[in-house]
């Protein structure tokens, strides 16, 4: 299934613009097509901005963090970019946290950090 | 005579009223009550979270959005979430999510971190018959 | 000049005799013959010649059964020998009856046969799974094909002893060759890591395919403890830098 969420890769990194509502079946797709590409591509850095996401719930969250666990034992890290304050907050109050997935402020020093990383 | 916005109805059965629920409620808090970007995204949240439980495990129900009025004189908004779904058998064990299980899906991390958000949060379930949340969030500053 | 037969004291002994042997054949003395001087009287005489015939024809049959009631004891108990997987033991071929000899040899050869398959299984058990050893202090195991919970567990123990045996400081678990992995092997391999690093040594992965990690995942396991790289080449290389690195 063709889904709408662009993957672009820059150098040794992916990035994955999440810019629109994700079903159960677009999230499941979107996983496999990104670990699938990291696997063809060998990228050593994932990042994946939710800027224009605005709610970012547990279902959400799992799916990044899974997305993210995944690609690292394709040897990728992942950093997620776009996380508002307010976003953040939210989910720190219900208890959730990013169990191993950076965050990043904006696009630039999410790569900067991956691209360390590696 | 009461306001017939003040009290909206929205259907829960397919997976874009979940996603349409959010709009709905946001547009309700827009025109009625005065929420910081905060507490705005603890609503939304909440909705997001509660309608996908409902979603997922009942197959259908419904969100009744409302203001709420208590006795001190503060305004609120009520969210009713029900639906006729096989019902949470052990609603204490379902609210007690080990970390670990947070890579997995399950109602539960939804069901204790919406209750982290409200100011109040009701829940009865009953076997086979469903599952009835109450959630409600204060105004901190009078609109 | 023959007597008649009824008033004949000879014929009366003989008669005895026949009845002494055949109530001896049938208390069980297969052995027991009339003797050999003939009487003079035709008929008892014939009787007599009967008799004995009958007596061989009987002892034989008798030694026959037997042989054939022993055959079947010692085969079975051979064969439940086998069983219990003891593949070296064989029937005795020795038999008067070529029918039983035959039987015994057929059933030798068919366990030869099975203990052939089963030293083949065993090395190739070994060989789908071999631990190499290549630069001091890096052991590599490459696991190839379908892992069933079985195999893995075996191949992750011998993963550890080689660990011991060799000092080794890196162990390189290959899955390249293993395109789905069950939640089951999934386990062995993640407590195979943690007994690597109690051991003192440390693990790595490599050959991580999409798919597997998304299984990894899903079911989840503690991919953290992991450390991976995706070719066996890259992890080599790592394995190497972080051996020189702490010397």
């Amino acid at each position: 299934m063709k889904i709408p969420v662009p993957l672009l890769k820059i150098g040794q990194v992916l990035l994955v613009p999440i810019e629109i509502e994700l079903t159960d079946e677009m999230a499941e797709d979107l996983h496999i097509k990104v670990l699938k590409k990291i696997e063809e591509t060998g990228v050593r850095g994932l990042v994946i901005d939710v800027s224009l996401v605005e709610v970012i719930d547990s279902y959400l969250a799992r799916i990044l963090i899974n997305i993210g666990r995944a690609a690292k034992c394709l040897n990728c890290n992942t950093v997620v970019v776009g996380v508002t304050p307010e976003v953040a907050l939210t989910l720190t109050q219900m208890g959730l946290s990013w169990r191993g997935v950076r965050t990043a402020l904006n696009v630039e020093e999410a790569i900067a950090l991956v691209e360390s990383d590696a | 005579m009461p306001d017939k916005n003040t009290e909206i109805e929205i259907p829960i059965s397919t997976e874009e009223h979940v996603i349409s629920a959010r709009g709905e409620v946001r547009n309700f808090i827009a025109e009625h009550l005065n929420f910081s970007p905060l507490e705005r995204m603890h609503v939304l949240t909440a909705v997001s979270e509660l309608a996908r439980n409902i979603h997922n495990y009942a197959g259908s129900g419904k969100l009744q959005v409302s203001l709420a009025n208590s006795p001190s004189g503060k305004r609120g908004l009520k969210l009713v979430f029900q639906d006729n779904g096989p019902g949470i058998r052990d609603i204490d064990e379902a609210m007690k999510e080990r970390p670990v299980h947070q890579y997995q899906k399950g109602m539960g991390v939804g069901l204790s971190g919406s209750k982290k958000l409200a100011d109040e949060f009701h829940i009865v379930s009953v076997l086979d018959q469903g599952t009835l949340i109450t959630w409600i969030k204060w105004e901190r500053q009078p609109s | 000049m023959s007597k008649p037969p009824q008033n004949n004291p000879d014929l009366g002994s003989a008669l005895a005799q026949h009845i002494d042997v055949l109530k001896k054949l049938v208390e069980g003395d297969i052995k027991a013959r009339l003797g050999g001087e003939a009487t003079g009287i035709r008929i008892v005489d014939e009787m007599s010649e009967y008799i004995n015939h009958i007596a061989s024809v009987y002892e034989d049959s008798v030694n026959q059964s037997m042989e054939l009631s022993l055959a079947i004891a010692q085969f079975l108990n051979v064969l439940n020998q086998v069983a219990e997987g003891n593949l070296k033991v064989r029937v005795p071929m020795d038999f008067e009856q070529e029918a039983l000899a035959a039987l015994g040899k057929g059933i030798n050869t068919a366990i030869e046969k099975v203990a052939e398959r089963s030293i083949l299984e065993e090395l190739l058990k070994e060989l789908s799974t071999p631990v190499l050893y290549t630069w001091e202090g890096v052991i590599v195991m490459p696991l190839i094909g379908t892992l069933t919970s079985n195999r893995a567990q075996d191949a992750m123990e011998r993963l550890l002893n080689s660990i011991t045996q060799y000092r080794a400081k890196v162990a390189i678990i290959d899955i390249t060759g293993v395109p789905v992995i069950d939640s089951m092997v999934a386990q062995h391999l993640i407590k195979t890591v943690k007994a690597v690093k109690i051991l003192g040594s440390d693990a790595i992965i490599t050959g991580i395919s999409a798919e597997v990690a998304s299984i990894l995942v899903k079911i989840g396991i503690e991919v953290e403890q992991f450390t991976t790289r995706n070719t066996l080449r890259e992890g080599l290389q790592h394995a190497i830098k972080s051996i020189e690195g702490n010397k």
